[in-house]
């Protein structure tokens, strides 16, 4: 990790040379809901993690040709705005995308194609959670880039070659001691604003969510959190870690598109087998994917506490207050 | 990189009809698609969808493949409709096959439902290949009445080889009939196998998997000896789609073989 200054001057000057390189993804506005793609657009450092689109939608996109060839995206990407709920999807994406048996082509193409670059957290949005789920406001690990807002510029953390590579050393100083302990003072207000709002909101008692979720795979409060769903999907369509989806096929030509584990017919197998008839069942499975499969494979969370789906959710299912009626049950 | 979704183009150059619902198709693959018995593959059917399958024949022919599929779905009745000469999709091969180096010098159980003994079909003619490492092959085959039962030509065959001991037993009967009727059950006591030296193979429809399952753990079977096969809805059959998720497995990529120690804990799975 290099750590440098960048003066408010020279950030925009880096953004401008970005230009004519990259497509640009941007937050426009304090309170962005947005990270949109237009040149045209200034970039304003966004407080707390944008809406829409996740880190998911610029490596794996909605519906996207892969066979017989893969749709190649020209270019290269650079994704400002996001947040340390952000990047932690990106160990839970490559686990799935890059391990195993077969690498997915056109996934590892974007993101060796794509610099990542995120910031700290200084505000955070009443249903934040990242505290609970093992993350903290501030990302420390995973980016290419990660800026920290200070008074006059920003303090910039590189991780990686290609983060490297996107930034002209002409741009960057050393940081002075100022600068870091100013990080390091905005850092450890901002950890104590959303653990402190997670105490006082009541959720601090989900000490182990893997744990909530597996004691009490057959509590009764799954049927009774399932009974405002409208199996609309939406919590999985705005996850930042929710990979799944389904292959369609078009005359030997084959498009993957997103899939939603709370659809019927999900896991339906030929002659009318579900595993998971019920809706609860449905909804269960979100929790058991994010807390116990991900945990035993690779020892996180597949939630990271971004609170996307808790937004989205038109029957108001707060992943939050589920777990703590299991916890108290 | 190889492109993992990408389909080869196949040839139908035979369709074989086992009973009025299954029927095996002999397919010709435009590139060699070697498999280890076990894996299976995602087929094609062009503009319409794919299915997974684990072939039925030996896994030394490479040239072509047999798949054999009964009519239970969307893409399997198409598939029912397509004569010699129309080409299909092949991707694979997928999953993981049997681990036939553990089975060696052991007793092989192999117990199937239904179009089920599909996949032991080609286990078995894997285990024909190198009969010598293994002890004695014991199977139970079962199905619903003597005119489901598939490869009715080659029972015969099989169960006069040497090693081999071969019963079939149905659920109903009828006039012709003459040999067991009953549950695939009721003809798993006092097996020819000895539970410390033997691996259990098991294929057949989830509910038949769970009462066999829990007839020879009863029979003192061990769990890591039973292998189960756990096939579910699967799209990508890479591991990526998330489909098939049990626990921590995606059976398409963990599987679609796992064993019960591996599962015994995990829930929903013989739904």
């Amino acid at each position: 990790m290099k750590t440098f200054f960048i003066s408010l001057n020279n950030f925009n000057e880096w953004i401008e040379a970005l230009k004519s390189d990259f497509k640009i993804f941007l937050p426009y506005s304090k309170d962005a809901k947005y990270i949109i793609s237009s040149p045209a657009l200034r970039y304003e450092f966004n407080s707390y993690r944008v809406s829409v689109p996740t880190l998911k939608n610029v490596l794996f996109t909605a519906r996207e040709k892969v066979a017989p060839e893969y749709e190649t995206k020209k270019g290269k990407n650079i994704v400002f705005g996001l947040k340390s709920c952000d990047m932690a999807s990106l160990p839970v994406l490559d686990f799935i995308f890059l391990n195993g048996a077969f690498v997915d082509p056109l996934y590892k193409e974007n993101r060796d194609n794509t610099v990542v670059v995120s910031s700290d957290c200084i505000d955070s949005l009443e249903s934040c959670f990242c505290t609970l789920v093992g993350n903290n406001p501030y990302p420390e690990k995973y980016f290419d880039i990660n800026l920290s807002p200070l008074d006059d510029g920003y303090l910039v953390n590189i991780a990686s070659e290609k983060g490297e590579k996107a930034i002209s050393a002409k741009l960057l100083v050393q940081p002075s001691k100022d600068h870091l302990k100013e990080v390091e003072l905005n850092r450890a207000k901002i950890k104590g604003h959303v653990s402190g709002q997670v105490v006082k909101q009541g959720f601090n008692v989900i000490t182990n969510p893997q744990k909530a979720v597996m004691d009490n795979f057959t509590s009764p409060v799954w049927e009774e959190a399932a009974k405002t769903c409208v199996e609309c999907g939406g919590c999985n369509l705005v996850c930042p870690t929710c990979h799944c989806f389904i292959l369609s096929e078009h005359n030997f030509d084959k498009y993957r598109q997103y899939d939603a584990c709370q659809y019927k017919g999900f896991a339906l197998v030929a002659g009318g087998g579900n595993p998971r008839k019920k809706l609860f069942q449905r909804l269960r499975n979100r929790y058991e994917k994010k807390f116990d499969f991900f945990q035993k494979n690779i020892n996180l969370n597949g939630c990271t506490g971004c609170s996307r789906c808790i937004q989205a959710c038109i029957g108001k299912i707060d992943m939050r207050e589920v777990m703590k009626k299991l916890v108290n049950k | 990189m190889t492109n993992p979704y990408r389909a080869i183009p196949s040839t139908i150059e035979d369709v074989i009809e086992e009973t009025p619902l299954i029927k095996t198709f002999v397919v010709r693959p435009e590139e060699e698609v070697t498999f280890a018995t076990g894996q299976f593959v995602e087929v094609t059917v062009p503009g319409i969808g794919e299915s997974p399958f684990t072939p039925s024949s030996n896994p030394a022919v490479k040239d072509k493949m047999e798949i054999t599929i009964m009519n239970a779905g969307r893409v399997t009745k198409l598939l029912h409709d397509m004569k010699p000469k129309v080409t299909v999709g092949l991707r694979g091969p997928l999953g993981k096959g049997y681990p036939l180096n553990t089975f060696k010098n052991k007793d092989i159980l192999i117990v199937g439902g239904g179009v089920g003994l599909a996949p032991l079909r080609s286990l078995l003619f894997a285990l024909f290949n190198e009969i010598g490492n293994f002890n004695k092959i014991v199977v139970r085959y079962g199905a619903k009445t003597p005119n489901d039962i598939v490869y009715k030509r080659s029972i015969p065959e099989w169960s006069k080889m040497d090693k081999v001991d071969f019963k079939v037993t149905v659920d109903r009967g009828d006039d012709t009939w003459k040999g067991n009727v009953g549950l695939i059950t009721t003809v798993l006591d006092n097996l020819p196998v000895d539970v410390n030296n033997s691996v259990a193979i098991v294929c057949g429809p989830p509910i038949m998997m769970k009462f066999v399952t829990l007839k020879l753990l009863d029979t003192g079977h061990k769990p890591k000896d039973i292998y189960l096969s756990m096939e579910k809805n699967m799209s990508c059959g890479i591991g990526k789609c998330g489909h098939c998720r049990i626990d921590k497995f995606h059976v398409c990529q963990d599987g679609p073989v796992l064993t019960y120690e591996e599962l015994k804990h995990s829930h929903e799975i013989w739904d």
